[in-house]
């Protein structure tokens, strides 16, 4: 009896301390990935390639016997360096003579829960999987419309069944009344009938040429505007993702559209102000940004195919239209912070241009930039000149 | 007189073309089909194509355009530059002719990307806007917001909306962490010159905005910003 309570009791002990540890533990690791993020993450990553300065994963092991100098480069890297310690000066050689941020806040202990929890990180998890489960719209998939083929096959061929039932029955019916049995003969002479009545003939005449008339009008007046061109990118970037979700102002990266006709589109040097440091996107993963990243390193620019394009002999200048006019981008545009895939949104035809220069009032601002209120429109200035756009 | 002769102009018409026999047939119906399948063919749009051009020679222009690579074939290249390329860069060293101040346009930036150009640039560089005489910011009222809305457009997403390093991108966890130009560890006391450098070839994970800011712009973003350093 007394012996059962001990081994309860040491067990219980045993057990309070395993947990007791075990919550310790998690509580570093829980320190130390606050402090990572809060501190660390802007030059270091856990794992993989060099960000700017190299990953953390491996430097627990790797200063596993020299932990005093690691607090001393993590606390005063600069003072390091400046003494001419051979180690420190080596390390600053390796990665790009870039200087890491002192923190001589850090306590050894924090210093090790963040490397603790680097390392941790750094672990190759087991990847809860994105690859099966990405969203994905299923018209995009080719399979839908096999299935979809399909069911139309279905539906024709149980119409056809029901067709040959009720010609059945019908003769059915026909042949208890005493009449004639009706024959496909009966039914031939019938239809080839019809379609020799002049009435019907002239019918058919009438509808085919207005019909297709209209049609050749309405789709003559389309040619030349490319309204709804949605070409393939060479990189699937999304504009919703990155003006939508990020609301990353569309002039960041059409930087000229305040200073010049062209909106610009954006050099990889504008990509890679973000994507040095972002290199897996929710959506394809690490595989778009790869093309971006390759295209950086090989120095070669990105050839977008362009969408909106007027023909050589209109003039537009964007410049004139968002600084002077005070114009939205999503105007012209529409909503691009929407699309996946951008698309022309309005038809850019000479009918479009004029119709907006002579309805839009235009926007005079005072000395404070306030706006008066006018009902003058551009065509009151001259907007409407011949001149003002072909020359 | 008119009359008659269009009564007569009708009768022979009609004579002509719908008389009964079926001779002018073949001629009503390949109108008919070609006025229908012309209505086919412009319908047709593969929306990944551009739509039929009238006169492609007219909207295609026959200049090289540094915007406009290719239009009608894709494959087209440029035969004057090896790259193929309309886009070019410019070549290393170039100026802006209009540049804003004078000396920019004789010496590009005085200092190099390196911990010695960033230490000098901080301790040398002022901003040619500095304008001590208006009260509580560094520069005139046009240009603090004219800054203000290229912070607006260019750091917000990161530096967020009162500079305290909690943009848009950082808050749902896309950045790591961005500092704040209100902490004395990190950016409060920030000389202007370091702003400029930084800024001008980039530093840690923030990338150059030579690229995207004039310099003019830069020293206008810079004041804005440092109105931040200045509160609380």
């Amino acid at each position: 009896m007394k012996l059962n309570i001990t081994l309860r009791h040491i067990f219980s002990l045993i057990f309070l301390l395993l947990t007791a540890t075990l919550h310790l533990q998690a509580q570093d690791l829980a320190e130390g990935e606050t402090l990572f993020k809060n501190n660390c993450s802007s030059c270091h990553r856990t794992s993989g390639a060099v960000l700017i300065g190299p990953p953390l994963g491996g430097a627990k092991a790797k200063y596993e016997n020299d932990k005093e100098w690691l607090h001393q480069w993590v606390r005063n890297s600069p003072g390091l360096i400046n003494s001419g310690d051979a180690k420190a000066v080596a390390l600053f050689e390796q990665y790009n003579r870039v200087l890491m941020t002192p923190f001589p806040a850090l306590t050894d202990e924090q210093i090790d829960n963040i490397l603790a929890w680097a390392e941790e990180d750094a672990k190759p998890k087991v990847d809860v999987a994105v690859n099966g489960t990405t969203p994905s719209d299923p018209f995009a998939d080719p399979k839908i419309y096999y299935t979809l083929l399909a069911l139309v096959g279905i539906l024709v061929m149980i119409s056809l069944i029901l067709v040959v039932i009720t010609a059945t029955l019908v003769s059915a019916v026909k042949a208890k009344d005493g009449g004639e049995p009706l024959t496909l003969a009966a039914v031939r002479t019938r239809t080839v009938s019809l379609l020799k009545n002049k009435f019907v003939i002239t019918a058919i005449i009438v509808v085919a040429l207005t019909g297709g008339t209209t049609k050749s009008i309405i789709e003559a007046r389309k040619i030349g505007l490319h309204q709804g061109y949605m070409p393939e990118q060479p990189i699937k970037f999304s504009h919703k993702l990155h003006a939508g979700t990020h609301k990353i102002d569309c002039e960041y990266c059409h930087s000229g559209v305040r200073k010049s006709k062209n909106a610009w589109i954006p050099s990889v040097n504008v990509c890679m102000n973000c994507h040095k440091y972002i290199q897996n996107g929710p959506q394809y993963g690490t595989e778009e940004i790869a093309k971006v990243l390759a295209a950086w390193n090989e120095q070669k620019p990105i050839e977008w195919v362009r969408i909106h394009n007027l023909p050589d002999h209109a003039y537009f200048n964007h410049a004139q239209h968002v600084v002077v006019g005070g114009l939205k981008c999503q105007t012209c545009h529409g909503p691009v912070e929407e699309m996946e895939v951008v698309y022309q949104f309005s038809d850019l035809g000479m009918g479009w241009c004029i119709d907006c220069h002579r309805k839009e009032p235009v926007k005079l601002k005072d000395i404070d930039g306030n706006i008066i209120p006018t009902t003058s429109t551009v065509e009151d200035m001259g907007g409407l000149d011949c001149m003002r756009c072909h020359y | 007189m008119n009359m008659v002769h269009l009564k007569s102009v009708k009768k022979k018409f009609k004579l002509m073309y719908i008389s009964n026999s079926y001779k002018f047939l073949p001629f009503w119906v390949i109108l008919g089909l070609s006025v229908v399948w012309g209505g086919c063919y412009f319908g047709y749009n593969d929306k990944t194509k551009r739509n039929k051009e009238f006169s492609p020679n007219m909207y295609n222009s026959i200049p090289l355009e540094p915007f406009v690579q290719t239009v009608e074939d894709t494959t087209a290249r440029n035969p004057i530059f090896p790259d193929g390329l309309n886009a070019q860069p410019a070549p290393h060293g170039t100026v802006p002719r209009d540049s804003w101040y004078v000396s920019e346009a004789y010496t590009p930036y005085p200092f190099s990307n390196t911990n010695e150009g960033y230490d000098s640039a901080g301790q040398f560089l002022t901003s040619p806007l500095a304008d001590t005489s208006v009260q509580g910011i560094n520069c005139s009222q046009e240009t603090f917001n004219r800054g203000k809305r290229i912070f607006e457009v260019y750091c917000i997403m990161c530096h967020g909306a009162n500079g305290d390093g909690k943009g848009n991108l950082v808050t749902s966890g896309v950045f790591g962490n961005v500092p704040s130009y209100k902490d004395p560890n990190t950016l409060k006391f920030l000389p202007v010159g370091k702003m400029f450098h930084t800024l001008t070839y980039g530093k840690g994970i923030m990338g150059s905005y030579a690229s995207q800011l004039t310099p003019r712009e830069r020293w206008e973003v810079i004041c804005y910003i440092q109105h931040f350093q200045q509160e609380d």
